[in-house]
């Protein structure tokens, strides 16, 4: 757990001081400076607009953490709260569990966030939210059919017959067995929607070219591939750590509950 | 066994109508205002007659409900509406591009699962062994390298530098197998994972110890007479893939230029020819019932028959 | 070497590897078999009966075990010595290997008939057509028809008895030299282990064999051995001849009778039950009727399968049934989630067969007591002190409330259980199985805990069990269901009489020949 608690601590500083301090405006565009080598005033050089490589990986650092957060928050507090009430009491709840789930795993939620870029723009916001409600229903299921197993053990039976309130079992007994599970998932499943988003700014519809994500600096810098690999360096780094910390954080609980992470996908 | 069909059926008319509105709302609140751009492709100035013409023609003033119930009824007539832009039909370019979709999916998925089997048995059989070691790689490497860097990179090496493959000749066979191909690549070790997750399962149940007991060798064994498990397991994550095989595949078709039906859909929006996307998203939710249909209720119960619970 | 012995083992040594203390489990064991010999192993759980066993044959992983000592075959080779390909030869052609997992080491995804033949082809080197007409006379052999529709079919759709033979069967068709069985008969009941029993008499007749029968049910290895040795604390502890070594008279309590007070009333009454699940197309309950009295304790008994758990789940709320009543002194019991269910209304508390599993493992005990004191609104001053009392009541040490579920022993854990339903003083208790998965002496422990229990607390009981004797020993009354329905309603000793149904004088004779004979004491 320990490491679960540096990491995501880290990051989340990074977050909020980016938020807070910028070292250079990433948008000016200084053609007379294209190309420049690293120096104290670029520290990662600059690219084919001049622009400071930095900058712009911090810009892009921040805005694809801001996508992490909002589908992470939606997509877990949604699915655990469905997941649970419809494991456990079944009826009417759990048909439109059923139902809102099938849909959001039906309308493919990459398509979906590639049109709410074209009307909205690449908001990462936005973006987050569309993610993280197409993710709702994978979450719901797991948790339903945890929720629906625990229901059916003898420590639940006994406690029910106990008279100990449903509040009670629901918060002390359920939740915290069905909260590791959910955490392995979103482990997983973080890395994938910072790919997600850099496959959408790399896309780029509805993007703002003058404000890149690192999709849209690996579409800018494509061409460049061959005489200046750099380029692309950073930014693909940048997704591949971000992406890793999250998968290497949430291991732990991942070796262990592979089985259900699994046949869950 | 009808109950559970009719079950089955009124669950897909229920998530059609459902996805047939999000549909719908979604194409109609997209920017731009289709009267303007009609005018604009058709060439007219905007006078009020000019409006109230296209207004009439696309029936763009009646209610909301009204143009639902005419835009559905026509779409399950199998008149899929002709392009803002282009002003042909749509039908003939759709059907054009769905097999390449289809078939890059499918393909691609099983080509996955052919290796992933075999990777996944190797595996786990030693947890400190070669497979699992590459497996694990392969799983790790999958979550953080997005497909369009791999098929970047592939184009320049492939392509570019070594001059063995030509991308984006037009040569639709080549565009084909590559498409294939980055569609498995990130399939592969997830799948394997399972493989290996129910190999590990099926190692730990009485019988295999019986089968050792009795003097078998262990990974004989497992891989004759106890890969059932895997291979259904296999099997259903296989079948969810099919169903993702549209609208999974959109960064592949992007970056490698392949003509299927996810470009078309970006080429559109690109164009700002909203149209696409309602019937894109309908031609998603009804491909999705076939292969539930298909796989999903008809093969569960032919495997069924034999496995055990 | 000796080679006269068909097995010798030579201070025989096992311990973890990863124990912290480096104390063995099994501390030095000697044994010498002849060929022929039926050794019986008896003792108390943890003992050491099978890790001696399983180590002596090599199905231990010596990466995880330390094993010290030898284990030599025939005079010639040390089973724990050999390699791998002659450790395959012999467990292929000359051990036969019964485990206690019997019901579940069949091949789920395999047809019967396939797996056998397969399983005689492999290890006999016989052609798959001739390893089929072997599996045949071995499925005949165990009484199972040879029947198209039989053959056909899955593990699954064979019964947990069927399944058990049918694994006999396999492994004894391979004409083994030396068969070791692991507590084969614990998971079944009565009647099933009969069959068993007779099974392997019959095989005695057919061909000379060894065997190891480990059981901890001495009467079982009387009726089989001629050896016995007695397992303790990792170390033989007695060891003769079967005769010898098994004098102990079971002394069966004769209950105090049935006292029929005047004023016997009814504390629960259960009418006209029936149920059926949806897959099945029998029903599990076809119109069991039955009465408790308040402070009695009736044993509900019958062979697996019979309904009693269901109908235990019924009568506490947990499973709907589909038509007739359950009235708590003329009230009925609403299930469980339902708004009437509350704890003064309906005091009827359940304790389960895995005491472990009932408590949640992620929590201390004290915290799951204390859970329970809240929900039948006791008042927080008391809280302790009632808990006090309580554990010191079931015989149990104050500081075991500190620990978790898992570190504690399964007979403790019973006790804990019990004293959770207590706490919300209930009146009436069904214990649901709770001896089945206990040592036989723990199991006495607990029965005669909760006699004293009851009595002291004028508390109704119903005990569930298919254990015959536990039911003579404990309750007051008995009713025996069989096939969903209710075919005896009276004393225990009564079962043993001449006019019973059929069905109870086949268990009654199933009884007597698992067990020694039964004497009555006289109190």
């Amino acid at each position: 757990m320990k490491k679960v608690y540096i990491s995501m601590g880290i990051i989340f500083l990074l977050y909020i001081l980016t938020m807070i301090i910028s070292i250079q405006n990433p948008k000016t565009v200084n053609m007379g400076s294209a190309f420049l080598p690293t120096s104290h005033e670029h520290l990662l050089g600059t690219d084919q607009f001049g622009r400071d490589i930095l900058s712009l990986m911090i810009y892009g650092f921040n805005r694809t953490v801001s996508v992490l957060l909002a589908a992470i928050a939606i997509s877990m507090i949604f699915g655990l709260i469905l997941g649970i009430c419809s494991g456990y009491f079944g009826g009417a709840v759990e048909v439109f569990a059923r139902l809102f789930s099938d849909i959001s795993m039906i309308i493919p939620s990459f398509v979906l966030a590639l049109i709410a870029t074209a009307k909205f723009g690449a908001n990462p916001v936005t973006i987050g939210i569309v993610l993280g409600v197409c993710d709702i229903g994978i979450y719901s299921n797991q948790t339903e059919a945890l929720t629906k197993k625990l229901k059916d053990s003898e420590y639940i039976q006994a406690v029910e017959l106990l008279c100990i309130p449903k509040t009670k079992i629901l918060l002390r007994h359920i939740l915290p067995k069905v909260v590791g599970p959910a955490l392995t998932l979103m482990g997983g499943k973080a890395g994938s929607i910072v790919l997600a988003y850099a496959s959408l700014t790399f896309i780029g519809l509805g993007t703002d070219t003058s404000a890149p994500d690192w999709g849209t600096m690996l579409y800018q810098y494509r061409t460049y591939l061959i005489d200046r690999p750099i380029l692309l360096l950073w930014p693909s780094m940048g997704i591949l750590i971000l992406a890793l910390i999250f998968y290497y954080a949430f291991d732990n609980f991942k070796m262990s509950r592979s089985r259900e992470e699994l046949l869950y996908e | 066994m009808t109950k559970s069909f009719l079950k089955f059926v009124g669950k897909w008319i229920l998530i059609f109508i459902v996805g047939s509105l999000i549909a719908f709302f979604i194409t109609r609140s997209m920017p731009g205002n289709p009267v303007d751009m009609l005018l604009g492709r058709y060439g007219l100035p905007k006078t009020p007659e000019n409006v109230a013409a296209i207004e009439n023609r696309f029936m763009l003033n009646e209610p909301w409900h009204k143009q639902y119930m005419s835009w559905i009824t026509d779409f399950l007539k199998g008149e899929w509406g002709n392009s803002y832009i282009t002003r042909s039909s749509l039908k003939p370019e759709i059907l054009r591009r769905l097999p390449i979709s289809v078939g890059i999916g499918m393909g691609g998925t099983l080509m996955a699962a052919f290796l992933a089997f075999f990777l996944g048995y190797g595996a786990s059989l030693k947890e400190k062994g070669l497979w699992n070691y590459m497996s694990k790689g392969i799983t790790i490497f999958n979550q953080a390298v997005p497909v369009f860097l791999l098929i970047l990179v592939a184009i320049y090496f492939f392509g570019v530098k070594y001059r063995l493959v030509r991308f984006f000749s037009g040569d639709s066979v080549v565009a084909m197998v590559m498409g294939m191909i980055f569609i498995a690549l990130p399939l592969l070790a997830p799948m394997s994972r399972t493989v290996r997750v129910h190999f590990l399962e099926t190692l730990e149940k009485p019988y295999m110890d019986f089968y050792i007991n009795s003097g078998y060798k262990r990974n004989k064994a497992l891989l004759l007479y106890g890969s059932r498990p895997a291979i259904y397991g296999l099997c259903s994550v296989v079948v969810s893939r099919f169903a993702w095989v549209l609208g999974g595949g959109t960064v592949v078709e992007f970056a490698l230029g392949v003509h299927g039906i996810s470009l078309f859909l970006i080429d559109s929006i690109a164009q700002r020819d909203y149209l696409l996307i309602q019937t894109y998203i309908m031609t998603v939710i009804i491909w999705m019932a076939l292969v539930h249909f298909i796989f999903g209720f008809i093969f569960e119960r032919v495997l069924y028959k034999g496995g055990m619970e | 070497m000796n080679n006269e012995y068909i097995l010798e083992l030579k201070d025989l040594r096992v311990g973890l590897r990863s124990a912290k203390d480096g104390k063995n489990i099994i501390k030095g064991v000697d044994l010498q078999l002849m060929p022929g010999d039926k050794l019986g192993v008896v003792g108390s759980s943890g003992g050491g009966k099978s890790l001696t066993f399983s180590a002596s044959m090599g199905f231990l992983d010596q990466r995880q075990w330390n094993i010290q000592g030898e284990s030599i075959y025939k005079g010639q080779e040390n089973i724990l010595t050999m390699k791998n390909e002659e450790r395959e030869v012999f467990r292929r052609k000359k051990l036969g290997y019964i485990p206690q997992n019997a019901l579940n080491s069949l091949n789920p995804h395999m047809k019967i008939i396939d797996q056998m033949s397969q399983n005689i082809s492999f290890c006999n080197g016989v052609s798959k057509h001739e390893a089929k007409d072997i599996a045949i006379d071995g499925l005949e052999f165990i009484g199972i028809e040879p029947t198209r529709a039989n053959l056909n079919k899955y593990p699954h759709q064979f019964s947990g008895g069927m399944r058990q033979r049918t694994l006999m069967a396999m492994v004894l068709a391979k004409e083994p030299e030396i068969i070791l069985a692991d507590e084969p008969s614990s998971a079944l009941d009565v009647l099933n282990q009969a069959r068993s029993v007779e099974l392997l008499q019959r095989l005695m007749e057919r061909y000379s064999f060894t065997m190891i029968y480990i059981s901890h049910s001495p009467g079982m290895v009387r009726k089989l051995c001629n050896k016995i040795i007695v397992f303790g604390q990792g170390i033989v502890v007695e060891s003769g001849d079967a005769d010898e070594v098994l004098d102990m008279p079971v002394s069966t309590h004769t209950n105090n009778g049935v006292k029929i007070s005047p004023e016997r009333t009814p504390i629960l009454q259960v009418e006209n039950i029936w149920k059926t699940f949806d897959s099945k197309e029998k029903p599990v309950l076809k119109g069991v009727s039955f009465t408790l009295y308040e402070g009695e304790i009736l044993g509900l008994a019958g062979v697996s399968g019979c309904g009693k758990s269901t109908l235990s789940r019924i009568i506490t709320g947990i499973i709907p049934m589909d038509s007739g009543n359950v009235l708590f002194r003329d009230r009925e019991i609403p299930g469980i989630g339902s708004r009437d269910r509350s704890l003064d209304r309906f005091p009827v508390q359940m304790i389960f067969q895995n005491a472990i599993a009932s408590f949640n493992q992620d929590y201390t005990i004290e915290y799951s007591l204390k859970e329970a004191c809240i929900a039948s609104g006791m008042d927080r001053e008391n809280i302790d002190e009632e808990i006090r009392s309580i554990i010191s009541e079931c015989d149990l040490p104050i500081e075991i409330i500190k620990k978790k579920p898992t570190q504690v022993s399964g007979g403790q854990m019973q006790r804990l259980a019990i004293s959770r339903a207590l706490l919300t003083k209930p009146k009436v208790l069904i214990a649901d199985e709770i001896i089945s998965a206990l040592d036989l002496s723990t199991q006495i422990k607990i029965l005669d805990l909760l006699k004293n229990l009851a009595k002291k607390r004028n508390l109704s009981v119903i005990f569930i069990a298919h254990d015959l004797m536990a039911v003579r020993r404990v309750a007051d009354r008995a009713v025996i269901l069989f096939e969903g329905e209710k075919v005896f309603d009276q004393e225990p000793q009564k079962i043993w009489s001449q006019e019973v149904h059929p069905h109870v004088k086949e268990l009654a004779d199933a009884v007597e020949k698992v067990n020694l004979n039964l004497k009555n004491d006289e109190d």
